[in-house]
């Protein structure tokens, strides 16, 4: 049985052109790219999260460098959300949060990640209300990227499953952008 | 009132010290007054964590969650940010996650033990008691065989 074949990681080069973008801006409009096609919008911004998922993005130093445009925050976002809640359900023992924010951390030990301030965020995606305020958009950045490969690997995310997680975190972006929270 | 008696009864100059902030009327503003004195500062230290132990282990761990967020507000202090996360992380290290404490900085870390000892230890708490463990640590971990290199956590 031959394995299902991964989509590149190729920051876009080879997508389609009507939805090819040269650096992390947001897409051409993911929600009208996609609309009437079988196709995800995929982005650069999904690409790079699949990268980082694969320990083969330079985030594994934390935050890439180059400017990072909204559209990339909220995918971002929006995938370690979906990360943390397939991983954990709401009132999770803490004990098991911690580990896996401890993991996370020691694995990406490079990036430096504050284990509070990653911990806060999981548990505020898992609906608890916990100070995230104040926080440092490198250390956003960092956390929801760091994070979310740590929680595929911790998931043993398939190729499927993980392009699939992902373009859900595409399409609810494209769907922020288009209706602003 | 028994203060003198109760004065008398901590072993050391800094319990001493520590004791009498603790029966002030505002505890956490007088123990911060205590920052030039290193002895006070090193019992203040183990008090914390015999304090924070006394109060959260055995609890649910999001009970810290929970104190931090009331004593912050009472404090009139913003309880949804850093200062927030970094008194959690104070408070867990000393009952067993000594990593989540790295990197706080030493001021805010004796500004956030003051609030924290002076709420747990000094509000009808027992507060002789606590003192009095608290020097038995700091002699315990001062004995040469005990020392470790670099600083400890909290």
């Amino acid at each position: 049985m031959s394995k299902p074949k991964r989509r590149p990681v190729n920051q876009g080069r080879h997508a389609d052109p009507a939805r090819t973008r040269r650096t992390n801006e947001g897409p051409v409009h993911p929600a009208a790219a996609s609309a009437g096609t079988d196709h995800p919008p995929w982005t650069n911004a999904g690409d790079y999260l699949r990268a980082a998922a694969g320990d083969e993005a330079p985030a594994r130093f934390g935050t890439p460098s180059g400017p990072i445009d909204d559209y990339a925050r909220r995918v971002w976002h929006n995938a370690f959300g979906l990360a943390v809640r397939r991983r954990f359900k709401p009132g999770s023992p803490l004990a098991e949060i911690s580990r896996t924010v401890a993991t996370a951390v020691h694995v990406h030990e490079a990036a430096a990640l504050p284990a509070i301030d990653a911990e806060m965020l999981v548990r505020a995606e898992l609906g608890e209300t916990v100070p995230v305020d104040e926080l440092d958009p490198s250390v956003l950045v960092g956390v929801h990227l760091l994070l979310f490969a740590s929680l595929a690997d911790e998931l043993a995310l398939g190729d499927g499953e993980l392009d699939d997680l992902v373009t859900e975190a595409e399409r609810l972006a494209a769907a922020e952008s288009v209706t602003p929270r | 009132m028994g203060q003198i008696g109760q004065l008398a009864t901590a072993a050391t100059a800094a319990g001493r010290l520590v004791l009498e902030a603790l029966e002030s009327e505002h505890p956490a503003r007088s123990l911060s007054r205590l920052i030039d004195s290193p002895r006070a500062i090193r019992l203040l230290r183990e008090l914390f964590v015999v304090a924070a132990r006394r109060t959260f282990v055995g609890r649910d761990p999001r009970a810290a969650t929970r104190y931090v967020n009331d004593l912050l507000a009472y404090r009139s202090l913003p309880a949804g940010g850093e200062v927030a996360r970094q008194a959690e992380a104070l408070i867990r290290s000393a009952i067993g996650e000594p990593e989540l404490a790295h990197g706080i900085p030493d001021v805010r870390r004796f500004e956030l033990i003051c609030y924290v000892v002076g709420d747990l230890a000094g509000s009808g708490g027992d507060a002789i008691a606590l003192i009095d463990q608290a020097e038995r640590r700091v002699a315990r971990f001062d004995r040469p065989r005990n020392r470790t290199i670099g600083r400890r956590s909290v």
